[in-house]
Parts: C-alpha cells; sequence; structure tokens
C-alpha cells in the first residue's frame, strides 16, 4: 500500500517506476533497502541508547556536491534536541567515521552533545580527524578502535583569503575555539595539543600530527583503547550510575 | 580533506542538470525534496518544529520517497 504524499509545488509528470523499486515511506522492504543502501534499516528492538553516527564530512553552510557523503547539522542538531527531550532515551551512543570538515558546524554539535545531559560515550572508527576530534571528546567518555586515526592540525580556510593581519586574527581566534573545547573536554593540555597541530616532518604536505589508536590515549586526547562492545559497556555503566545517583538523591529525599 | 584557495566549486563543478528543490507534505511534515529522473523523490531536508521527528530513519536526508 502506498502512503499518500500531498506536494505543494508543482512537480513534472513523474515516469512510471517499475514497482517496488524504491522505499517507500513508513513501510518495510528490507530488500529495498539492502539495495538502495547496502544494509538493512536500523533494527526496530526498544532500546535505550540511540546511536548517532558522525560520518564523511560535517557539512557546513554551503551544502556539499552529491558525490560527498556528509553530516548535516542541520538534521542532526534537532536530532539531538530530541535525544535530550526523549524519555526513552536513556543514553547516546557516538560512532565517528569522519574526515572532519566545517569548524563551526563541528564544534556547534560538539557543544551539543557536551551539553547533554544524559550519558554519551563517542567511539572512533577509521577515523576522527580535524574538528571530528572536538565531537569525539565531547561526550563523556571515548574509545577509539586500536586501528583508528586522529589527524590534529592547524585550522585552515578554502577560498579566497585576503592577506591582511585581520585573516590571521580570525584565524588564530577560530584556532583557539577549538583548542578551547578539545582541553576543557579531555585530558590533553594546551601546549601538548599545540604542538601536535603545528608539529612538522609528519605529514607529507602538512604540517600537524596523525595519531593512530593508543597515540591518542597516550597524549590525553582519547580515553580508552577499545570497540563497540567497550562503547556499550561504558555507556551501561554510567547509565547504572546515574540510575543509582538519581535513586539515591529520592531516597533521601523521601521523609522516614 | 580538501584545502585549497579554489572556490569548492570550481573543483566540484554544481550538476545544473539538477532538479529544483521543492516542497513535499510527506505524512504531515513538510519536507524538502528533488525528484530523480524515474518519478522519486529524493529527500534533502526536513523542516519540522517537533525534534523527534528528526529522530525518524524515514525522514533522514538522502532517503528515496515513492511519491
Amino acid at each position: 500500500m502506498r502512503r499518500a504524499a500531498t506536494m505543494i509545488s508543482d512537480v513534472p509528470e513523474a515516469v512510471p517506476a517499475e514497482p517496488d523499486k524504491k522505499i517507500r515511506i513508513g513501510e518495510d522492504s528490507t530488500g529495498d533497502t539492502v539495495k538502495e543502501f547496502g544494509s538493512t534499516t536500523v533494527p526496530k528492538a526498544k532500546s535505550s541508547i540511540h546511536t548517532l553516527v558522525i560520518i564523511g564530512q560535517i557539512e557546513g553552510h554551503i551544502v556539499l556536491p552529491a558525490q560527498n557523503k556528509t553530516t548535516k547539522y542541520e538534521h542532526v542538531i534537532p536530532q539531538l534536541v530530541a535525544i535530550e527531550e526523549s524519555r526513552d532515551i536513556k543514553g547516546l551512543l557516538l560512532v565517528l567515521n569522519t574526515v572532519g570538515g566545517d569548524v563551526e558546524a563541528g564544534l556547534a554539535l560538539a557543544e551539543m552533545i557536551a551539553s547533554l545531559s544524559k550519558p554519551t560515550v563517542s567511539l572512533v572508527l577509521g577515523g576522527g580527524h580535524s574538528i571530528g576530534g572536538p565531537v569525539a571528546v565531547a561526550a563523556d567518555y571515548s574509545f577509539i578502535a586500536p586501528t583508528a586515526t586522529m589527524t590534529v592540525h592547524p585550522i585552515r580556510m578554502n577560498g579566497l583569503v585576503i592577506g591582511v593581519p585581520q585573516t590571521y586574527e580570525y584565524l588564530d581566534k577560530m584556532q583557539d575555539r577549538v583548542v578551547n573545547f578539545v582541553t576543557q573536554h579531555s585530558d590533553i593540555t594546551t601546549e601538548k595539543y599545540r604542538e601536535l597541530m603545528f608539529r612538522t616532518g609528519e605529514l607529507a604536505r602538512d604540517i600537524g600530527t596523525v595519531l593512530v589508536g593508543r597515540d591518542a590515549v597516550e597524549v590525553g586526547l582519547i580515553d580508552e583503547v577499545g570497540g563497540i562492545e567497550d562503547a556499550l559497556g561504558k555507556l551501561q555503566s554510567i547509565m547504572q550510575e546515574r540510575r543509582s545517583t538519581r535513586r539515591a538523591r529520592r531516597s533521601k529525599k523521601e521523609p522516614h | 580533506m580538501l584545502y585549497t584557495i579554489y572556490p569548492m566549486d570550481t573543483i566540484f563543478p554544481m550538476d545544473f542538470n539538477q532538479s529544483p528543490l521543492v516542497e513535499y507534505h510527506i505524512q504531515g511534515r513538510l519536507c524538502l525534496g528533488r525528484r530523480g529522473p524515474d518519478g522519486s523523490v529524493r529527500l534533502e531536508r526536513l523542516i519540522s518544529t517537533v525534534a523527534s521527528d528528526y529522530l525518524d530513519p524515514h525522514f533522514s536526508p538522502d532517503t528515496i520517497i515513492d511519491m
């Protein structure tokens, strides 16, 4: 059965499509989903943990061309609001495989994650590069897969750059925002983070550092090396801890 | 991670054959989407003031909707 969908604006007459070729909203079509996306729809089993995946490029105010995989802040920010509001969601698992992207969009997501009242755990898989770093450390506890990498480098700007002192001052300010956020939400010191940022000789055509798995933990950027089992286990334990604290607080308040 | 002095649209040329963004009402939610050559609609953006709508995977960006 097709669900009714009303169009506001006129669109050209649709070419009749082969039946059962596309995903119909609100219907289960696992076969179609596998065909379209290479995966089945997320399990429908009720879980108190919500998983948010940060993938590809973190898109900024300009829509990236279709060939880019992107994380869109206009979708993720309201999702985080919904997570905070939801009574069913008790914890958030963030899975990162991102090259980074727009600094402001990345920081916006990181600030949202850091200010959630619910327990959050992040897991860096393939990569958590550039502005993916602040997003990873924004969680209450962070994990990195042994083979995952994180690139720490100075802020860049695409397009025309006007060579005036104000441009450099602006870049400096932007950089401070990133450095401050990362150092406030992880164990890395400002000095160490800046040293990694401006290190030469590590990247072929750039300055900065690539941290692989354990390196990220050793410098204090990420809390632990681990995988999905560790991340979920940690999230469950933080959730349990919060439940116990709440229960204890409630029993203290109740008159004896 | 692409850093260049060139504007992004020089590196990724705009697709001029792309159909325009059109507003659709899907299950009572306002969405922006583009119609594909086969008549389906690729959802670009959900516009809703109900935060929980954004958790519905059916309204994720790039979902293909059979209209």
